[in-house]
């Protein structure tokens, strides 16, 4: 155990003696320009961006709910979830209905490409409005609370 | 006939008896007369040089000629310089040689890669010694050399003056925290702030000055900010100004692809 011990703080040491050698200092010297002394340096920054993409949702009930409450039967109820899209390359969505068919037989969503108009599927910071349209028939039983879920997929 | 015979004995053993002490007298010579007590003298062409003697260039020092006596061997020396000097950065060009500065950056203490041996004739030279902000006649006071088996020896040079000359001097150096002048932020991510990381801008002018940073190459694709103290109206002097420099690279650009930015510092007097 002490042996351990002692052998990592030596590389901690090590480490920390490597890191305080990578300063660079160059310095540069006026010279006259137009009468007057003049030094000038560059700085180069460098770096990589990571592939990158983000799904934001919004609904109108909590927790990440549409609750669109009692419904009467052959009456039309809509309700808004806001999608917002960050990728900074090509991308596409899918959204995929699962759960009790009384709903998911009778609710009818905005196409992702509608939804962001011409700019789906381009990289960039994109938002628009998914429309959750419900219109459940007479043959849907009364009193029975139903539920369901829509899964959005973004993928680059 | 005797008489003669004797006179002659005694011319012989006169001549005997002289030569035997001519060579007792050169044997003792060197106790009769014992080497110097000081082992450095200054040669008659003793002087000071400054290159370049302008006010607060980075010069060489040659203080010489100076000469070790006999027998003695000098092993290192130390000296003074005057105020408004910065030996903080000195040099001494001899193999080997190791330099020790003071906390006052005025304080010199050399010992010597190669000793200077006896009855040898040499010069101290000491580089990268910022001169003094202002013009005018300056002198070190003295030199105390260490030597090898005795005591050290101070020699007063106080009156050997060198002049310092007023003339426009401008210098920049700028540290970066990675090598070859780069601010290298690795790999990041879109839409997020990078963590700062520090340059900074070390200025050195004869007058008045202002500084000015031009971002250029992909400093929009890598949405560069660089914030800080490094730009704008500055007095004569020596300071140092720090920039903050990070990245929020937009969502627009394209990922796994190596960008490079770049600041282009630039000092006008």
């Amino acid at each position: 155990m002490k042996k351990a011990v002692v052998l990592a703080l030596a590389a901690m040491m090590l480490l920390g003696v490597a890191g305080a050698a990578f300063a660079d200092s160059v310095t540069h010297f006026g010279a006259p320009v137009a009468g007057k002394q003049v030094a000038s340096g560059p700085v180069d920054v460098k770096a990589q961006v990571n592939p990158k993409i983000s799904l934001t949702i919004t609904t109108p009930d909590d927790p990440q709910t549409v609750d669109f409450g009692l419904v009467d039967p052959a009456t039309t109820y809509t309700k808004s979830v806001t999608l917002a899209v960050k990728s900074n390359k090509a991308w596409t969505m899918q959204a995929v209905e699962s759960g009790d068919a009384a709903i998911t037989d009778n609710l009818t969503l905005t196409a992702p490409a509608t939804v962001f108009g011409a700019n789906y599927g381009l990289k960039g910071e994109w938002s628009g409005t998914d429309t959750y349209t419900l219109n459940m028939p007479w043959t849907v039983e009364a009193g029975v609370p139903y539920t369901a879920s829509v899964l959005y997929t973004v993928t680059q | 006939m005797q008489e003669r015979r004797t006179g002659q004995r005694d011319r012989a053993r006169q001549a005997v008896f002289a030569a035997v002490l001519a060579l007792a007298l050169a044997l003792s010579a060197p106790i009769l007369d014992p080497p110097s007590a000081e082992a450095v003298t200054v040669r008659g062409n003793f002087e000071v040089t400054v290159i370049p003697n302008t006010a607060y260039s980075a010069a060489s020092y040659t203080l010489g000629g100076f000469r070790t006596g006999n027998g003695e061997t000098v092993t290192g020396y130390t000296l003074m310089f005057p105020g408004d000097t910065d030996a903080s950065g000195v040099t001494s060009p001899g193999a080997g040689d190791v330099v020790t500065v003071a906390a006052d950056n005025r304080t010199v203490t050399v010992v010597l890669g190669t000793p200077v041996a006896p009855r040898t004739t040499f010069s101290i030279q000491l580089d990268n010694v910022r001169n003094p902000s202002t013009a005018g006649t300056y002198a070190i006071a003295s030199v105390t050399f260490a030597r090898q088996g005795t005591t050290d020896q101070t020699i007063d040079i106080s009156t050997d003056t060198y002049t310092i000359v007023a003339a426009p001097y401008l210098s920049m150096t700028i540290t970066t925290p990675d090598p070859g002048q780069t601010v290298d932020f690795g790999s990041i991510d879109p839409g997020v702030p990078t963590a700062a990381k520090q340059v900074t801008v070390a200025v050195t002018s004869s007058a008045g000055y202002t500084i000015t940073r031009a971002l250029g190459g992909s400093a929009t694709a890598l949405g560069l900010n660089v914030t800080g103290t490094a730009t704008g109206t500055k007095p004569a002097g020596t300071r140092t100004w720090t920039d903050d420099y990070v990245l929020t690279p937009p969502w627009t650009t394209d990922p796994e692809v190596a960008l490079t930015a770049t600041v282009v510092y630039t000092v006008t007097q």
